[in-house]
């Protein structure tokens, strides 16, 4: 079963920005720590609009891997 | 394989018409290889099943396994199309490069490769190559294309590699360090020195502090990258600047890492399950846990930088293939 992923303005992606939730894929990591780190020295709507839209990308390109697959599940349940 | 080699031996294996191989030695001992399906790096130190060792003659490789069929593409990477690495990556395959240390390719790509298109969506891993230790500043680091033989020192090699439907390789990182209880520390600037920090909100001379604090350069700088612990390592502390071994970013909060005990038990209990495909460690982590002669669980070279998804310090990092039905 392939999990869903939601939209890039679903409100919870900018947890993951803002450090409140946390991704176990080492990708998923290594991006986030360089978003929050743009969004840390600019931050605006604007930015986390962009951090958040970047994030739903990576997700959405690798969504057919298994282990993605089960963070998005367990991200957004 | 995942282990060092004698000439000989390693010729052997070579000319057996292996699937590609990615091998670690000194200049002297690369040399000395026939020309084949590989690339290379160099570097003396050492993570051996029989323990940790500095050896200039043998050659430690590690190879694909034979149930990847497709030939590996490999190139140079350069300053220019270093910026696509992550784009020419195969959708279903990943990419090893090694990078030799100093070369403005590594300075570029430490800083730059966050920035890069599609960052972080394909599996890149590798190391930096480096010398023995005391040849810095004598002996350039280099790399090799195995096929021509060619070595280079202002570029690196990179092989990309399809993997059959149905697998694709996990890249994983252990780092025993973890954000020590000191203050946070911040940088108005990123690279790979500092002279000004910002430390629990004010600005001061890093290296000055860095005295006063008497600070272990052991103890790398410690950021959280979304439950990631990613290191910068100290090089030296200058009188007015201190100089690392990875860029510092602008925006991370950083902490220096607390110290380890016994760094091969931590690290036994940390080690990856299942069938390691490639593995570097960090010379610092040889050096100063003390590796030479002691057994770890994870075998490669021990190296001037790692490489997964973008450089880090003072970190083991390796892939290993799994399957996409079973995620095993």
């Amino acid at each position: 079963m392939t999990a869903t992923i939601p939209s890039a303005t679903d409100p919870r992606w900018s947890k993951l920005i803002l450090g409140q939730l946390q991704p176990d894929f080492l990708g998923a990591r290594v991006l986030v720590g360089r978003l929050t780190a743009s969004y840390s020295m600019d931050p605006t709507p604007a930015t986390m609009t962009a951090c958040c839209l970047e994030l739903h990308g990576f997700y959405t390109k690798l969504a057919h891997l298994p282990k993605i697959q089960a963070e998005i599940a367990k991200l957004f349940p | 394989m995942n282990k060092l080699f004698d000439i000989e031996s390693a010729s052997k294996i070579i000319s057996s018409g292996q699937q590609i191989l990615f091998i670690a030695g000194s200049r002297q001992a690369l040399s000395r290889l026939p020309k084949g399906p590989w690339i290379g790096g160099t570097i003396s130190y050492f993570t051996d099943p029989a323990g940790g060792t500095c050896d200039q003659e043998k050659v430690f490789i590690h190879a694909l396994p034979e149930w990847i069929a497709p030939v590996p593409r490999i190139e140079r990477l350069n300053l220019e199309n270093v910026k696509e690495v992550y784009q020419r990556i195969p959708s279903n395959g990943f990419a090893l490069t090694i990078i030799p240390a100093f070369s403005k390719l590594h300075t570029s790509f430490a800083v730059d490769a966050p920035s890069y298109p599609d960052f972080a969506t394909a599996p890149l891993v590798g190391w930096i190559s480096g010398v023995h230790l005391d040849d810095l500043g004598k002996a350039a680091p280099a790399v090799i294309d195995g096929s021509t033989g060619e070595f280079m020192e202002s570029e690196g090699v990179i092989a990309y590699v399809t993997l059959p439907d149905g697998h694709y390789a996990d890249l994983g990182i252990v780092n025993l360090f973890r954000q020590g209880k000191g203050p946070a520390i911040k940088f108005p600037d990123g690279g790979f020195s500092a002279s000004k920090a910002v430390i629990d909100g004010i600005e001061v001379d890093f290296a000055a502090w860095c005295r006063e604090q008497d600070i272990d350069v052991r103890l790398p700088l410690v950021a959280d990258y979304g439950g990631a612990m990613i290191n910068v390592s100290f090089q030296t502390i200058s009188a007015d600047h201190v100089d690392f071994y990875a860029p510092v970013f602008p925006g991370c909060a950083y902490h220096q890492a607390d110290p380890i005990d016994d760094y091969p038990t931590e690290f036994a209990k940390h080690a990856p399950e299942g069938e390691i495909a490639f593995a570097c460690n960090c010379i610092l982590n040889y050096l100063y846990a003390e590796l030479e002669g002691k057994v770890t669980a994870i075998h490669g070279p021990a190296t001037f930088g790692e490489i997964a998804y973008q450089l880090l310090n003072q970190t083991l990092c390796y892939v290993r293939f799994q399957n996409l039905a079973s995620g095993h």
